[in-house]
């Protein structure tokens, strides 16, 4: 161990290392003199420097004495290093940029991962913390919990600390600045205890809020405080009219908790009526539990599968079928990114393998070009141990200078993942590039020089000092081995670029495919709006005229071409009740396992506005009032399962929807499929019913225009407040937006794998480039014997394309087997593409195959034009 | 651990320098002096062993340097033994002792 003093005594001889050199001097010139002093007393001649010996071996030894001597190699080897890569600026830049881009991948998607995956969520012990489920055996689907069946888990199962549910719920406020929609949870007793986060500001609710007449407090998200009320200290305690009543702010949640679902939220009590416990048919209630300490997540389930068993034969009418389901909170928030990002760690680690060649091709392209150097410098007596440490030193500051830049990247990197990351990546706002980003960009960095530094430094390490003199650096072209591992690196490199390059392409494939496959309506063009009028029209025949008028009055906005109300916007979340079950006149089918459709409550407009197909029959008109015939319109799909081969129009069907009277309807027309909940996702069968015979208050509006639909927002929003001052307009976007939000998670996955791709396409023909060069330029003077032979021009020109291609061919025949992979690994995430696509695969090839010959063609084009005479001579 | 004889050498030039810088700080030169005066001309130390092994007691702390003025008013770097030093010598004076000895009875004994 080094005492404090001599660490300072070791700092001192790095720092004044130049003013130690010279008190040494002085010194011993004093020693010289009073020698030289005392033979002259004596009368002799100067003993000169014979007694001291050789000067500058002491002054050496005494240098050693400082302790500091490899510090000083070291930054003597770096000094050394920063100089000669300064000489040779495109090998270093080359360099330079492999390694940023590398190391820079690597960590930007260590950083994704590391911030989505990693994070534990911001609750203490999220892992006893789920989501509870009900699954649905008979149609296969996991679905959220009806109140009646949380009520009776919560009270009967025992594996639970906490058991809690959230109703998704709107309050409209009346801001300063007019109506605003609050989207909001009506949460049940306990709900924060079971996260077990506390307010930031105020208090959550107490057990008797959850009473009737008492519920009127809302706690704040941060970012709904931040953004609605300025992140004013002083909010809690404040009145403001929600759905025409004061309510009293009593908290605000810290940001961290925002997390929940990463919108801006408000939660609020709720206030159980006699409903709730007999609802068993109405999976709408989002259930978190937080499992009792030492029980596991599998024993969780069994205790609540167990009362969901008791359920199912205490009302087997509608529970016969109802199981329950858990799933680990971080898998639910984080389940759905996770493939993704593993995906995007495998592509960036391919990437890297394609750098790592790259740096390592140069390298030894760099170590052959120093032979001489290398020569010359041991006949002067540095060790093989000495140079090799050069060359390390070297490729670590290219290493450590690339990982910064690396880091760089991965900062940009980093903000646009945050900028694609699709909706279901939460906490968005933690993606960043942090210290262990940093570090990951270094160590990636390093260990990538010390690998691809080896290699050269060893060959270099066994050269000949006087061979490589005598042949005038000649005897340091590269053997027919080194040249074979070059050629094998760079063969590499397209191996792995045409893997990058067919997984982005299967990618891009079927991202054209869903973007240009039938949707069975047309997104440009359309203006879309939500109202929820319940409570500012209460009776259905209010609404219909609200529905009505609203219509009318939109219609007559100039530019409007056609206006329509629906209840189900495709690709947009839910507004209202969107499934109903179905009974087909005519066709047997036993009350308890009657078909569930998709059901829409609609306008004739709808079909309009959104350009959906009319097969057969007509849509709803006008004419279709309360006390006409109920009507009702399916889709293609809808026809194919009820009514294979025949035509459904004046058949009669029974659908049962939500707050809506059971009425046998007329089917009068058939529309096309839409796909309503992703653009992926086959339609299912639908029934489409007139608003005007099932008046509901969840009424969104669809508007074409004939300009861009954004610049109608204001006069759109005009005409609802001329309806109603009070009532709220929810949403306002366009079609096209939705498209583009539902198709967010596939660009994000497309847009980096192209990246790398394309990053690697790079990488792979700078490698060609160099090593094509090199290797001409290591054969000047047989290509100059060659053409003094009468070789032509043409014909040396394909000698070396022919060299070139053969090498990134055999790299792309390689790659071919390794795309299997990829493809393999994608097969999940493809549509209209087959797996194996040829034309990804031979496309992916043929255009590497022309990187390659395209990035030979001007070392071939510069030896066809060497000058036979030239050549010759250059020896 | 018995001392190699190359550290045995360079402990004895240790002991020799601190020694004599015992009574009074000196420079380089008039330790080589006194060195050779005192051994009776036996130990001509070598310069080149000199300052290396002045710069390593001083790194161990046992001899401190400053720089002084020459008997003939020249810039000269003066060293005097420490407290650390003064320790030192007496512990590798006792080794040397009892090293001398052993080599004695082993001599004597022949």
């Amino acid at each position: 161990m080094l005492s404090p003093r001599r660490i300072l005594r070791r700092l001192r001889a790095l720092l004044s290392r130049e003013q130690l050199d010279r008190e040494l001097d002085d010194e011993i010139h004093f020693h010289l003199e009073m020698d030289a002093d005392a033979a002259r007393r004596h009368g002799q001649e100067a003993p000169g420097r014979a007694s001291l010996g050789n000067v500058p071996l002491v002054k050496d030894e005494v240098r050693d004495v400082r302790g500091v001597r490899p510090v000083e190699d070291f930054l003597a080897d770096v000094r050394l290093a920063v100089r000669g890569l300064i000489r040779r600026p495109t090998f270093t830049l080359a360099s330079l940029a492999t390694f940023a881009l590398g190391a820079g991948g690597v960590a930007a998607v260590f950083g994704a991962i590391n911030g989505i995956l990693l994070r534990p969520l911001p609750y203490p012990e999220p892992d006893r913390m789920v989501v509870v489920w009900e699954w649905n055996n008979s149609h296969s689907r996991q679905q959220e919990a009806s109140p009646g069946n949380f009520l009776d888990w919560r009270e009967r199962a025992t594996a639970f600390e906490y058991l809690v549910a959230a109703e998704p719920y709107g309050l409209d406020w009346q801001s300063p600045d007019g109506p605003v929609y609050l989207s909001t949870w009506l949460v049940t007793e306990n709900f924060f205890e079971a996260f077990g986060v506390k307010p930031m500001l105020g208090r959550t609710f107490r057990r008797d809020e959850h009473q009737q007449g008492r519920g009127r407090v809302v706690v704040l998200g941060w970012s709904k405080w931040q953004r609605q009320f300025g992140g004013d200290p002083n909010v809690i305690g404040r009145i403001i009219t929600l759905d025409g009543s004061p309510w009293e702010i009593i908290g605000v949640m810290p940001r961290a908790f925002d997390a929940m679902d990463g919108n801006d939220l408000l939660w609020a009590p709720k206030v159980l009526t006699g409903w709730e416990p007999t609802a068993r048919t109405s999976p709408f209630w989002t259930v978190v539990g937080r499992i009792k300490p030492g029980v596991t997540i599998e024993q969780g389930g069994a205790d609540l599968r167990r009362v969901a068993a008791q359920l199912g034969a205490e009302y087997p009418r509608t529970n016969a079928s109802i199981d329950a389901v858990l799933v680990p909170i971080t898998e639910q928030v984080v389940g759905s990114a996770r493939r993704a990002l593993w995906l995007l760690l495998g592509a960036v680690g391919v990437l890297l393998m394609v750098a790592g060649a790259n740096v390592t091709g140069l390298q030894l392209a760099r170590a052959l070009d120093r032979g001489r150097e290398f020569a010359v410098r041991a006949a002067l007596g540095a060790t093989s141990h000495r140079m090799v440490r050069q060359l390390v030193t070297e490729s670590f500051v290219l290493a450590g200078l690339g990982s910064l830049l690396g880091f760089a990247l991965a900062f940009g990197g980093l903000g646009v993942i945050r900028r694609l990351a699709p909706p279901a990546v939460p906490r968005p706002d933690q993606l960043q590039a942090d210290l262990p980003v940093l570090l990951v960009a270094i160590a990636v960095g390093l260990i990538t020089a010390l690998v691809s530094g080896l290699a050269p430094a060893l060959s270099a390490s066994r050269s000949n000092a006087a061979l490589g003199l005598t042949m005038g650096g000649r005897a340091f072209t590269a053997g027919p081995l080194a040249r074979r591992v070059r050629a094998t690196l760079v063969g590499g490199q397209f191996a792995f670029a045409l893997m990058l390059l067919v997984g982005a392409g299967l990618l891009f494939r079927s991202f054209v495919a869903i973007l240009t496959q039938d949707r069975g309506f047309q997104s440009d063009h359309v203006l879309v709006t939500v109202t929820q009028a319940w409570g500012y029209f209460p009776t259905p025949e209010a609404r219909a005229e609200y529905v009505r008028q609203a219509s009318e009055r939109l219609r007559q906005v100039p530019g409007v071409v056609a206006v329509g109300m629906t209840s189900s916007i495709p690709l947009n979340e839910f507004i209202g009740a969107e499934t109903g079950l179905v009974a087909i006149a005519g066709q047997a089918t036993g009350a308890a396992d009657l078909p569930e459709v998709h059901a829409v409550i609609a306008t004739g407009g709808y079909f309009d506005a959104l350009r959906i197909p009319l097969r057969g029959g007509r849509v709803f008109s006008d004419n279709d009032r309360a006390t006409t015939t109920a009507v009702a319109v399916v889709n293609d799909a809808f026809v194919r399962r009820f009514f294979p081969g025949e035509s459904p129009i004046g058949r009669r069907i029974t659908l049962g929807i939500a707050r809506t009277p059971k009425t046998e309807r007329e089917i009068i027309g058939v529309v096309a499929d839409v796909r309503r909940h992703a653009l992926h996702q086959e339609a299912r069968p639908a029934v489409y019913v007139p608003h005007a015979q099932a008046p509901t208050g969840a009424a969104g509006f669809v508007i074409r225009t004939q300009a861009d639909p954004d610049r109608m927002t204001e006069a759109v929003k005009g005409v609802f407040a001329g309806l109603s001052a009070s009532m709220p307009v929810s949403k306002v976007t366009t079609m096209d937006r939705l498209v583009g939000e539902s198709l967010r998670e596939r660009r994000f996955l497309l847009t980096l794998l192209a990246g790398f791709a394309l990053a690697g396409i790079c990488l792979a023909a700078t490698g060609i480039f160099g090593v094509m060069s090199y290797i001409t330029g290591e054969r000047t003077r047989e290509i100059g014997v060659r053409m003094a032979f009468g070789a032509d021009r043409a014909r040396v020109l394909g000698m070396v394309l022919g060299d070139g291609t053969r090498i990134a061919g055999a790299g792309i025949v390689a790659g071919l087997l390794g795309a299997l992979l990829t493809s393999r690994i994608l097969t999940g995430m493809l549509y209209g593409v087959r797996a194996l696509d040829p034309i990804t695969f031979v496309g992916g090839a043929l255009l590497l195959l022309a990187v390659g010959f395209a990035a030979t063609w001007i070392p071939a084009r510069r030896a066809a034009g060497l000058d036979p005479v030239e050549a010759l001579r250059s020896e | 651990m018995a001392p190699a004889p190359t550290d045995r050498l360079q402990g004895t030039l240790d002991l020799l320098i601190l020694r004599t810088l015992q009574s009074e700080p000196m420079h380089g030169w008039g330790i080589a002096q006194r060195l050779l005066l005192l051994s009776e001309e036996l130990f001509q130390v070598n310069q080149g062993s000199l300052y290396p092994a002045l710069h390593r007691l001083e790194d161990r702390g046992w001899i401190a340097a400053e720089w002084g003025t020459s008997e003939n008013n020249r810039k000269a770097r003066y060293y005097r033994i420490t407290t650390a030093g003064r320790r030192q010598l007496t512990r590798e004076r006792e080794e040397w002792n009892a090293f001398v000895a052993a080599v004695t009875r082993v001599l004597s004994d022949a």
